[in-house]
């Protein structure tokens, strides 16, 4: 396609983020991450994406509100992201299964989503996934992703 | 709710509806997503392969957000085609499922149903295939990319 990447292009990436080096090459790597416009950042708490507001994200002109499969498309990677960055992962996982609840409309503004490994086996890996937006928080969406581990 | 009565839309309402769509949600534009096929009981719509859509660029496959967006978007649809008339919804939850990766280089087409609508639910299921099959007939399982499931609801006028 347009942009491929070796599995040791790859390996590289993440063996450089797992080091406390850089995230966003990662990211960056990504084309749908660059299209929704990702940013992954680390703080005491672990790996924050944020998806910067550009107006190309609107799902409902009218209120209006951020497209819900956007919200989905960020809290996927964000579960991605949580599984490539713990060791072990050698390989892109596989999306199994996304299922997302949304809890209130998305303003126009960035939304932050962090994500937890609930379990990994040897095949599937359960991730738990949360978007908010503003200050104080507000959790405008959640997700619980299953995803195919590499091997 | 009764039944509504059937219908099905014309080509000339088809592409109408396509650009409503696209202007009522500038994610839909920068998808380039069309409507394909518009009836009161199935609508279906595509994906056109765009590059800046891939997840996995080693092996060139399109990121499920994308795909999230293409049958959310197309969910939204059925039920308006459901109503007969454009109705202000939220998405509620939708489950997608990954059947299998979609051919690199290719279009997706996505259809859904809304099979029940309450007077503040409608509830949805669709998916996503290789292929778009000839009208009344469904695509086969070795096509299928996603299947999903969504419930709605309908905001107050």
């Amino acid at each position: 396609m347009s942009e491929p990447l070796s599995d040791f292009a790859l390996a590289a990436l993440l063996a450089s983020a797992r080091a406390d080096g850089p995230l966003q090459p990662l990211v960056d790597a990504l084309p749908y991450a660059r299209f929704l416009g990702l940013e992954l950042t680390r703080d005491a708490a672990g790996l924050v994406t944020t998806m910067r507001y550009h107006d190309d994200l609107v799902g409902d002109a009218g209120l209006p509100a951020l497209h819900g499969g956007t919200l989905a498309g960020l809290l996927e990677s964000a579960a991605l992201f949580e599984v490539l960055l713990d060791p072990g992962t050698l390989a892109l996982p596989k999306t199994i299964t996304v299922t997302t609840d949304y809890l209130r409309s998305a303003r126009p503004e960035d939304t932050r989503a962090r994500a937890r490994i609930v379990r990994r086996g040897r095949r599937v890996a359960v991730i738990e996934a949360r978007a908010e937006q503003g200050e104080p928080a507000a959790t405008v969406a959640v997700a619980v992703v299953h995803v195919l581990l590499a091997g | 709710m009764t039944q509504q009565a059937e219908r099905v839309w014309s080509p000339v309402e088809v592409e109408r509806v396509g650009q409503v769509l696209r202007d009522f949600a500038p994610q839909n534009r920068a998808l380039g997503l069309e409507v394909v096929r518009m009836e009161s009981r199935e609508v279906w719509t595509k994906l056109p392969w765009n590059p800046h859509l891939v997840g996995d660029p080693v092996r060139g496959l399109l990121h499920g957000g994308a795909l999230a967006t293409l049958v959310d978007a197309t969910c939204g649809l059925a039920i308006m085609a459901r109503l007969d008339r454009a109705a202000s919804i939220a998405t509620i939850d939708l489950r997608v499922d990954h059947l299998r990766a979609a051919p690199p280089g290719a279009p997706v087409y996505a259809w859904a149903s809304c099979f029940r609508v309450t007077r503040s639910v409608c509830f949805v299921r669709g998916g996503a295939s290789s292929v778009l099959p000839a009208p009344g007939q469904t695509p086969p399982d070795e096509s299928l990319i996603v299947a999903a499931t969504g419930t709605f609801a309908r905001k107050r006028a």
